[in-house]
């Protein structure tokens, strides 16, 4: 499953760092609607919206990754279904759609922002580096630290 | 053996859940009265599970509803009356086809152990069978058996919509209706009805904007055909929603299984009277309703209806009687369930409270509110724990289950004529009636059922330590804002104060503005809401902004526990 070939990933941009996710793991990719408050719960957690009759929760992906609240313009919402139903998570914005093959991966474990396990690796395109993040299993997985903590 | 295919032994599963309760059904008919009818539409069940399961490779299940139905063909052809053993050994094999298919559906590879009280009925059958019927039974069944097998590949369907002919239905189902019946998967209705759903937010959204707009000429063509069209959305959104339902009826027939059952094993004689068969309901509620349920009436035979000595020294007949009936109310349905036992006894439900230290010994109960103690947790008036009734679950999960339903439950019950059940619940969970309040600039959702009044404090009768008086009776009281520790926008000495019950508890609630009822569609709600502790569901609000339904009862403990009182205010 966790297999990297020559997959199509979806490259998106917080803080000016790039991050790609498998591109299939995503349903579609929505402007920012402001997400209606939800009380008691994590301050990572910006609330949810209304997405065609579904209630979509929304993760601030770069509160969650501690990243300083600098917003650059309208952010963007990667909407995906994780193993706890819909989710959404608020992005600076979407970069491109690109090719990338598995071998030229490099798995390089750096503990930073992202926890290890949601850590895939990472690849120079075009002189950039692209963290490749496992999205879907990142959202999901914050949910049971939400519910560890209230607890 | 050949191998199994899972996606076909999914079919197979939900084919004969049908099936099963068809079979059950005819037993109890079987019951009252044998008719030719009767016996036919089993022998032809049990041919199509047999043909089905061999189909799918589940080739001992197969075997053994083919001893069964040799057991039903004998006695097709006998044109002997039908024993009780034998009627016995029909439920019996119902009863262990229900459990593996039970076991098939979360491990569909798991091996099937017939009990050993078959085997001796089959053993038994096969001695006296030689000479006493005639050996070609067998021989008969085996060809059908190819046939069948063949026709049931036919009836395995290909994709998750079965059309299901009115041949198949049985008798007892063909007088009924003779329409052709399509089953589709609840996912899939659901998602039409969101879709619908969806679509007359957005025409209530549409229609505001023109009447906003002010541009009258144009705005009369428009609003015309915006109205019309909601109409017919109206309309498309309750044809769909009727999918979901599904009568009641076919609860009965396990609930009447469950009573003849148990009084069978404890020798008493109890009639069973039903009414209601074709009120319909939301099929994720009856089934929810089927365990309290079951447990209720198992309670009547066990502990209501005494034995037949016990009737005839009261002076009432030999036979008990327990009804349930089902009937349309303004909330919803209403089901009753009463017996003409001995009904129950307020003075050993208040000993018992005390003893149990339930309530205090002082304390003074109206009538009503006594047999409500019985949904206390760790309440049991049985001297000793039966086996029947006193098995795991007790009435405080009957209790906890129809609440989780949004209904209620009441007793009635007169010492030595009977108890009477009421238990009201909503038709459908999808929709609820609600009041859209507002703290804070956001808006919620309650439920209207757990409403009991609206009132406005104003400074002179404000609440001190998160309590006030109202009629004499101190209501403990938080405002929402506290609850969900957030900053009130507008703080005004005059504000709405929603009293709200559940399980007899009051609890003001205090909010910034009422903004008015809501027929609010009910919408899951993504796990990583769990955490928000207060909170039932979702739902799309009037204006299109997602919402959330808050849970009374839950926002009820946490105050409660927060207080670290038991509530006194009952």
């Amino acid at each position: 499953m966790n297999e990297l070939e020559n997959e199509r990933y979806l490259v998106f941009c917080i803080d000016d760092e790039l991050y790609a996710s498998p591109l299939l793991d995503f349903h579609e990719v929505v402007e920012m609607i402001k997400p209606k408050p939800v009380p008691n719960m994590p301050e990572h957690f910006s609330g949810m919206i209304n997405l065609r009759g579904v209630i979509v929760a929304i993760i601030d992906l770069r509160k969650k990754m501690g990243i300083a609240a600098k917003y650059q313009g309208k952010q963007t919402m990667l909407i995906c279904e994780t193993e706890n139903g819909i989710m959404g998570a608020a992005i600076d914005r979407v970069e491109s759609v690109i090719h990338i093959n598995s071998s030229t991966v490099q798995d390089v474990k750096i503990a930073g922002k992202i926890a290890l396990e949601y850590l895939k690796g990472f690849v120079n395109y075009q002189d950039r580096i692209i963290t490749i993040v496992d999205v879907k299993s990142f959202l999901s997985e914050q949910d049971k630290q939400f519910l560890e903590m209230s607890a | 053996m050949s191998e199994l295919d899972l996606e076909m032994v999914g079919f197979f599963l939900e084919e004969v859940d049908e099936l099963l309760i068809k079979w059950e059904g005819i037993c109890l008919c079987l019951e009252k009265e044998v008719t030719v009818d009767h016996i036919n539409s089993l022998s032809r069940i049990a041919h199509n599970i047999k043909g089905s399961s061999a189909s799918v490779g589940l080739m001992k299940l197969s075997q053994f509803v083919h001893l069964v139905e040799d057991v039903i063909v004998e006695q097709k052809n006998s044109n002997k009356e039908l024993t009780s053993q034998t009627l016995r050994m029909l439920l019996g094999a119902h009863s262990q086809m229900a459990a593996w298919v039970d076991i098939l559906k979360s491990e569909p590879r798991s091996e099937f152990f017939p009990q050993p009280f078959m085997d001796e009925y089959f053993s038994g059958q096969h001695e006296s069978g030689p000479h006493k019927t005639q050996t070609p039974v067998q021989s008969i069944a085996k060809p059908k058996e190819e046939i069948k097998v063949e026709k049931g590949n036919e009836t395995v369907p290909n994709g998750p919509v079965v059309v299901a002919e009115s041949k198949q239905t049985t008798e007892v189902e063909a007088k009924k209706s003779k329409e052709e019946i399509l089953r589709i998967s609840t996912k899939k209705i659901d998602a039409l009805i969101n879709l619908i759903g969806e679509l007359s937010i957005q025409q209530s959204i549409l229609q505001n904007a023109i009447e906003n707009s002010g541009t009258k000429l144009q705005g009369q063509l428009i609003y015309s055909s915006l109205n019309l069209s909601h109409k017919i959305t109206k309309e498309i959104y309750d044809t769909a929603f009727e999918f979901r339902m599904t009568p009641v009826g076919g609860i009965f027939q396990r609930l009447d299984r469950a009573i003849k059952d148990l009084s069978r094993s404890l020798g008493k004689d109890i009639d069973v009277e039903v009414s209601g068969h074709e009120i319909e309901i939301e099929k994720t509620i009856l089934d929810k309703m089927l365990d309290p349920l079951t447990h209720i009436v198992r309670n009547s035979v066990d502990h209501g209806i005494e034995s037949r000595e016990k009737r005839i020294e009261s002076g009432k007949s030999e036979r008990g009687v327990i009804s349930i009936n089902v009937s349309k109310v303004e909330e919803g349905i209403e089901i009753t369930v009463s017996d003409d036992g001995k009904g129950l006894s307020e003075k050993r439900i208040l000993e018992k409270a005390i003893e149990k230290k339930l309530i205090s010994p002082t304390a003074s109960i109206p009538r009503e509110e006594v047999y409500a103690l019985i949904f206390i947790p760790g309440f049991s008036t049985a001297e000793a724990v039966t086996n029947v009734s006193g098995r795991g679950v007790g009435m405080d999960v009957v209790m906890r289950t129809i609440e989780e339903v949004n209904g209620k439950i009441s007793i009635g019950s007169e010492e030595g004529k009977g108890t009477k059940f009421r238990i009201t619940i909503p038709t459908n969970l999808s929709i609820v009636d609600s009041l859209v309040v507002s703290v804070n600039e956001t808006q919620y959702v309650l439920p209207l059922n757990f409403i009991e009044e609206v009132i406005s404090l104003s400074p002179s009768f404000s609440p001190k330590d998160n309590k006030f008086l109202m009629k004499e009776k101190v209501i403990p009281y938080i405002h929402l804002s506290e609850i969900f520790n957030l900053e009130l926008t507008q703080v005004t000495n005059d504000y709405p104060v929603l009293v709200t019950k559940v399980n007899g508890k009051r609890l003001a609630i205090g909010v910034e503005s009422i903004l008015g009822r809501h027929q609010s569609v009910v919408r899951d709600l993504n796990t990583c809401f769990d955490s928000s502790f207060a909170v039932s569901g979702g739902t799309i609000l009037p204006n299109g902004e997602p919402g959330l339904i808050l849970d009374i009862s839950a926002i009820m403990q946490k105050f409660f526990k927060y207080l670290k009182t038991s509530g006194e205010a009952a």
